[in-house]
């Protein structure tokens, strides 16, 4: 095939198509890039879907680009191991490669789940030290926030509510740190799910491995979760970081500015709401009264219509 | 002496045939034609606030003169009982001669922080039913409700028995304290009135988190790892698109609907315990004397069986029957092997209780 007639996505298979035999023969392998870096330079367009399903496809794309890539890269580290050395490589040792592959990624997914994301975002692929830095810099950040405030702008009840500030900060740093415990524990056990299953059920592909890792991390993940004490330290960090979110609203009210309060504004639209249920009642009221006076009149056309039956048996009905 | 567990040239084939399938689904998912959802045609035949209400078209004969109203979940959104006309769940039921209506809730905003379960239940929910009464000219109307929507219908139908002929629950939690809800246990010690008080409305993001939060292994490395295969052909990518349009389609919650509902259903077990009022109405589920068809499905991860189940002995129907699909939470609807049961089996359940 003449290079110019080459898609993008044909020169990449080619570019590992040459990287994976040369890997495969011991050769020294060609700089090759990786999928992430494909999809940024060849991002998805088309002409034929909105533009919200395009960026979900975008989304989507991205997503298992970094997914394919630690898969490819995976293969490529177990067949450099395979070429260098066929009696070192065992199960043990690929339980651990899984799990130094598989720890970051799991990690910044677990403290996804947690809604951290919706306050924070620490660049690139954090792990959970990462993410523990952000949270850290975000409650000084709002410490140092709080305290700066005039004490003209800020009411004598806020002030109470600025003492907890800290007491929050505090419970929800801790709180993440045992998360951050039990999130080791769960990889853990990952690791000794998959032993002990490899052990039985040697892995026909890579694929089939990467499948049983995920059934060992969701085991360990539910049997964690499942525990009363996982469950406090998941309802401890909700809600401190909601703790934390409301005084960060009640601290930035725009009393000063003149805009109505969120307090002011809450009211009005209950006030709507209130309003909205009574007419919503009332509909139904006349609606309900409507039925009962056509049935009413239906009822009294009956009556007082002549009868029609033929005369002399009027009287007897 | 240990032995490599895949060779070099095991390795080689597998990724180029993944190399391959990446690059495929890449090109396929270019090329791929509008992806449209809700194919089925509809009319609107009620509307308020944000709330519509469709009747579907249908050139068959009915097979049941009492109409069917579909009462989805306001958590994401109806149109996965319609995602493609060949997998259409309400198609499958127009085809077989149901008259079928459906519940569209929109999307809550700001202005509908303070809706609550009265809004939903007497308000919307009750003039949905009055609405379909009256467009088909029946004194009493089926009631289907899904998953969060199965909650709403049963407490509808005990508080208007008489609206209702006969009701069908799909997925839906009844007790939630079964051990094996992991959503329950969960959000048991989440403060849900610091929540809403802080927040408002729910982000419909926030939910689709804590559904990923169940299965977060399976919901990404996996899903992603068998995304190119998944997307080989134009049909199959067209279906993954679909779904995920609909998965990542999460409506956000009215505030203190959502309150209400954890603080009932998840919190205080209402229907176990017998102690869910809608504004102030106590709601006893031994109120309802219709016949039931409670749907499920054995591998849900969302609402387990045994969740579902625990409505067998709890109402005062003396016709109660369950049917267990074996599938997930959404499988029930759009699995291939559902489809062949699911609505031929509701289709039937009704026509025979049509009387």
């Amino acid at each position: 095939m003449s290079q110019h007639n080459q898609t993008p996505s044909d020169l990449w298979l080619e570019q590992q198509q040459a990287f994976w035999q040369a890997l495969q023969s011991g050769q020294p392998t060609p700089p090759v890039s990786d999928w992430q870096t494909f999809i940024q330079q060849n991002p998805y367009r088309s002409a034929t879907q909105n533009d919200e399903l395009s960026q979900l496809l975008r989304d989507n794309q991205q997503l298992a680009a970094e997914f394919a890539d630690l898969y490819r890269h995976f293969a490529a580290a177990q067949a450099n191991t395979a070429h260098a050395n066929n009696d070192s490589e065992n199960l043990q040792t690929l339980v651990s490669g899984l799990h130094t592959l598989l720890d970051e990624k799991a990690a910044s997914l677990f403290a996804r789940n947690w809604q951290l994301s919706s306050l924070l975002n620490p660049k690139g692929q954090p792990n959970l030290q990462q993410w523990q830095q952000a949270l850290d810099a975000f409650l000084q950040q709002l410490i140092r926030q709080a305290d700066s405030l005039p004490d003209s702008i800020v009411s004598p009840g806020h002030k109470e509510q600025l003492h907890t500030f800290r007491e929050h900060g505090q419970n929800c740093r801790d709180a993440f740190s045992a998360l951050n415990e039990d999130y080791r524990q769960i990889l853990e056990q990952t690791s000794a799910n998959l032993t002990q299953q490899l052990e039985q059920h040697p892995p026909e592909s890579l694929k089939h491995l990467l499948d049983q890792w995920t059934d060992c991390y969701e085991k360990a993940y539910s049997q964690r979760v499942f525990t009363p004490e996982y469950q406090s330290r998941h309802a401890a960090f909700n809600n401190s970081l909601l703790e934390i979110i409301k005084l960060q609203q009640s601290i930035s009210q725009p009393f000063a500015t003149g805009l109505v309060s969120q307090q002011a504004y809450q009211q009005s639209l209950k006030q709507q709401h209130k309003l909205r249920k009574q007419v919503r009642t009332q509909q139904q009221t006349i609606a309900r009264l409507e039925q009962r006076l056509t049935q009413l009149e239906t009822q009294l056309t009956g009556m007082t219509e002549p009868d029609k039956h033929p005369s002399g048996t009027e009287s007897r009905s | 002496m240990t032995r490599p567990v895949f060779t070099a040239q095991q390795l080689f084939t597998e990724i180029s045939q993944f190399n391959q399938q990446l690059t495929d689904s890449y090109r396929t998912l270019q090329s791929l034609p509008e992806c449209t959802v809700g194919p089925s045609p509809k009319d609107c035949i009620h509307t308020e606030d944000k709330l519509q209400l469709y009747k579907y078209r249908s050139e068959v004969k009915q097979s049941c003169q009492t109409p069917l109203l579909i009462c989805y979940a306001l958590v994401n959104r109806p149109y996965m009982l319609d995602l493609d006309k060949q997998g259409s769940f309400i198609t499958r039921l127009t085809d077989s001669g149901i008259p079928v209506y459906l519940i569209d809730w929109g999307y809550p905003d700001a202005a509908d922080r303070y809706l609550d379960m009265d809004d939903y239940i007497n308000g919307y929910l009750h003039n949905c039913v009055e609405q379909v009464k009256h467009h088909s000219g029946q004194p009493k109307i089926n009631l289907l409700g899904i998953c969060q929507g199965g909650c709403l219908s049963l407490t509808y139908t005990s508080l208007f028995p008489d609206n209702i002929k006969n009701l069908i629950t799909m997925v839906t939690p009844i007790d939630f304290h079964t051990p094996d809800n992991m959503l329950s246990h969960l959000i048991q010690q989440i403060n849900v009135d610091l929540m809403v008080d802080t927040l408002g409305n729910i982000p419909g993001q926030m939910l689709n988190d804590a559904y990923a939060a169940l299965m977060p292994m399976r919901l990404s490395l996996q899903k992603y790892l068998n995304m190119p295969a998944q997307c080989s052909t134009e049909q199959q990518a067209a279906n993954f698109l679909r779904m995920e349009k609909w998965i990542n389609d999460s409506p956000d919650q009215a505030g203190e609907m959502f309150r209400e509902f954890v603080t009932q259903f998840f919190h205080n077990n209402g229907f176990i315990n017998n102690s869910v009022q809608v504004s102030n109405q106590p709601v006893s589920l031994k109120q309802i004397r219709q016949p039931i068809l409670n749907v499920f499905g054995r591998y849900d991860h969302l609402v387990p069986p045994a969740a579902s189940k625990a409505l067998n002995g709890l109402t005062a129907s003396d016709d109660y029957q369950a049917l267990e699909i074996k599938s997930g939470h959404i499988g029930v609807f759009v699995s291939q092997k559902s489809q062949q049961t699911v609505a031929p089996a509701i289709s039937q359940w009704l026509t025979a209780r049509d009387q």
